[in-house]
């Protein structure tokens, strides 16, 4: 359902994507996992300035285990931007998951212009309050977490802005032993209008 | 020009003294380096560095191509020089003294043309006869071989008809070529104290390069090099500093050696200013060449990784660079070890791996401490936030026989009324129970 949304109908490669959910540890990796799980295996994934160490019987159980899994921790946030754009530049990895707050909007062109000359994924996870400022990232997403999963607000994208907020499931049902097996609410519900419909004289 | 002659005319100039050895020395350096592109290097008249570069033009891709190479290679090691080019090697060196004109010509035919124009003096046989030619009228190369060959050769002896020869092409001419050395050891004396890292990396560039063109000689290839700077002896001696350059395989192109060694040279705290530099390669293996093909294959890309690592562990630190080693325990904290990635150990292999899960059953974060929560009620409470049990229990007993204790917990996955989850546990332990949070679903 994002994937429609997304321009070119996917992630795309070779750009800066930004992500900001409204804390971390609300299912951001959970939402890169299957676009994780389809990069060449011969290349690595590159975590680079993560805020807490990350587990890898969890990189185990997302069946990711053939992905080599490199955790980069700079003392500072100038070798961090230093190091992502490195990384970019040699093109040796298949995606980058940088954790930066704050980094100045010529710094976030220079990556985005490094980017552009690789093939990896680059996603920058950056606070709720970076969404204020301008940014040169192609593609802007802000995250709020759910019941189910997630709540996916484009901020910038390629082409048309996108108005409507997308509602990811994430987890699985929750396991009915413990819990009667309800229809969630949270349905998403096409509410713009399709083209092709006829709209009543009664909405106009 | 006299030393006061060139004063006045340059009140700010530093005279050195004109030390024979130490030119022969730096010419030498040179001709390591040059190494690089030509096996058959050779010093002539002290001055001046001949390259045979017949064979290395097809692999340069021509000859403009291959003066770029050179010339960025005197660049990195800052020095000056004047080229030229030549189908003799005679005619080359000509050309080079010359402040005017062409330098580089590639046919016979306009290597004549252009020496015709010369004066005489500047090929080495003419110098002992330049008052006699000069006196006949005698200046240019032109008019020297319209003269009677044979006539000429009775006055002159045999040397200076053959430098003409020679110059045109018309003999070859033999030189003792530069033997590199058989094991690589330079020393570079600075002419000022060095106290800024810029300055050394320009100073340890110019015998990288010298390197290089040993390990080209030599079709070597090293993945470590030792470099000391040496201080100020006397009554402030301190020992010389030690910078390692190690790279994951081996390499021979000074490019790979100068970023990695510019990084580390950014970390290094100097005791005292620099007065000379030391390189050495130890063990220089020899080096496996691979024919390079059309299409990215996947040994290119994992030597692209390896320089990338190479240079972040240098910018970095070798701990900041890590990889997961996982360790065979039920703890979760134990289990999850992450190690520097030179120091990874396949031990364990894969028995330490636990046994695969569902995707959410663990988080993606592991805190590095259990943070404590409150209560409210019977529930735990997390940023204000009441937490909903909705995994679990699963219960982990571990380390009865350790000295941190018996580890009694159960873990349950929680949910915020927001939606964000979280791995939470509640100990069980004698010493005290109470809830914890262990990890963050990411």
């Amino acid at each position: 359902m994002l994937d429609a949304q997304l321009p070119g109908r996917g992630w795309p490669q070779g750009a800066l994507i930004e992500l900001m959910p409204c804390h971390e540890g609300i299912g951001e990796l959970a939402l890169l996992q299957p676009a994780l799980r389809q990069l060449p295996q011969a290349r690595s994934i590159f975590l680079l300035n993560p805020p807490h160490p990350p587990h890898f019987h969890c990189w185990l159980n997302w069946q990711l285990a053939a992905h080599r899994l490199l955790w980069l921790a700079p003392q500072n946030m100038a070798d961090t931007l230093w190091s992502a754009e490195q990384i970019l530049r040699h093109d040796a990895c298949a995606a980058l998951l940088c954790w930066a707050s704050l980094p100045r909007l010529t710094t976030l062109r220079r990556l985005q212009l490094a980017a552009r000359q690789s093939q990896a994924l680059f996603f920058m996870l950056r606070p709720p309050s970076a969404a204020r400022q301008p940014s040169a990232a192609e593609l802007r997403l802000a995250l709020y977490p759910t019941a189910l999963g997630l709540d996916i607000h484009i901020l910038k994208r390629k082409g048309p802005a996108c108005e409507q907020t997308i509602s990811l499931a994430l987890h699985p049902a929750r396991p009915a032993k413990t819990y009667t097996r309800h229809v969630s609410l949270d349905q998403p519900v096409p509410a713009y209008p399709q083209p092709g419909r006829q709209f009543s004289a009664l909405a106009s | 020009m006299s030393a006061g002659n060139a004063q006045g005319m340059a009140p700010g100039l530093q005279l050195a003294r004109d030390d024979a050895q130490a030119r022969r020395r730096h010419l030498e350096g040179l001709a390591l380096a040059m190494l690089q592109y030509t096996p058959n290097v050779a010093c002539v008249c002290g001055q001046a560095v001949l390259l045979e570069v017949q064979a290395s033009l097809s692999l340069y891709k021509g000859a403009s191509a291959l003066c770029r190479h050179i010339r960025a290679t005197l660049r990195a090691m800052h020095v000056r020089a004047v080229m030229g080019m030549a189908p003799s090697a005679l005619g080359a060196w000509a050309l080079s003294t010359q402040v005017r004109g062409r330098k580089r010509v590639l046919t016979m035919r306009s290597l004549a043309k252009r020496l015709d124009s010369l004066p005489i003096s500047i090929l080495p046989g003419a110098q002992a006869h330049a008052d006699w030619l000069d006196g006949i009228g005698c200046r240019s190369l032109q008019q020297l071989r319209s003269l009677p060959r044979k006539a000429l050769q009775q006055r002159t002896g045999l040397l200076l008809m053959q430098d003409v020869d020679a110059a045109y092409g018309l003999r070859p001419h033999d030189f003792p070529w530069f033997e590199p050395p058989d094991v690589f050891s330079s020393r570079l004396e600075l002419m000022e104290h060095l106290e800024h890292t810029g300055a050394i990396l320009a100073a340890a560039t110019h015998l990288i390069e010298q390197l290089c063109g040993w390990l080209r000689a030599r079709q070597m290839a090293v993945s470590s090099l030792d470099l000391l700077m040496h201080h100020e002896k006397g009554r402030h001696a301190c020992p010389p500093t030690r910078i390692v350059v190690k790279l994951s395989e081996n390499a021979w192109e000074p490019g790979e050696f100068v970023h990695v060694l510019q990084e580390q040279l950014h970390r290094v705290v100097l005791d005292a200013p620099v007065i000379g530099l030391s390189l050495d390669a130890s063990q220089p293996v020899s080096r496996v060449t691979s024919s390079g093909g059309l299409f990215p294959e996947p040994e290119q890309c994992q030597r692209q990784e390896h320089r990338l690592l190479d240079l972040l562990r240098a910018r970095l630190g070798e701990h900041c660079v890590r990889i997961s080693q996982p360790m065979a325990s039920h703890l979760p904290e134990e289990a999850n070890q992450w190690v520097a990635l030179g120091q990874r150990e396949d031990r364990h292999g894969v028995h330490a791996l636990p046994p695969r899960f569902a995707a959410q059953s663990r988080p993606f974060w592991l805190l590095k401490q259990p943070v404590a929560l409150g209560l409210r009620g019977n529930n735990p409470v997390y940023r204000n936030a009441v937490l909903r049990l909705l995994q679990g229990p699963e219960r982990l007993e571990s380390g009865w026989w350790d000295e941190a204790g018996h580890r009694q917990r159960d873990y349950f996955v929680a949910q915020a009324p927001q939606g964000a989850r979280y791995w939470i546990y509640r100990a069980r332990e004698a010493s005290g129970t109470g809830w914890y949070l262990h990890g963050l679903f990411g």
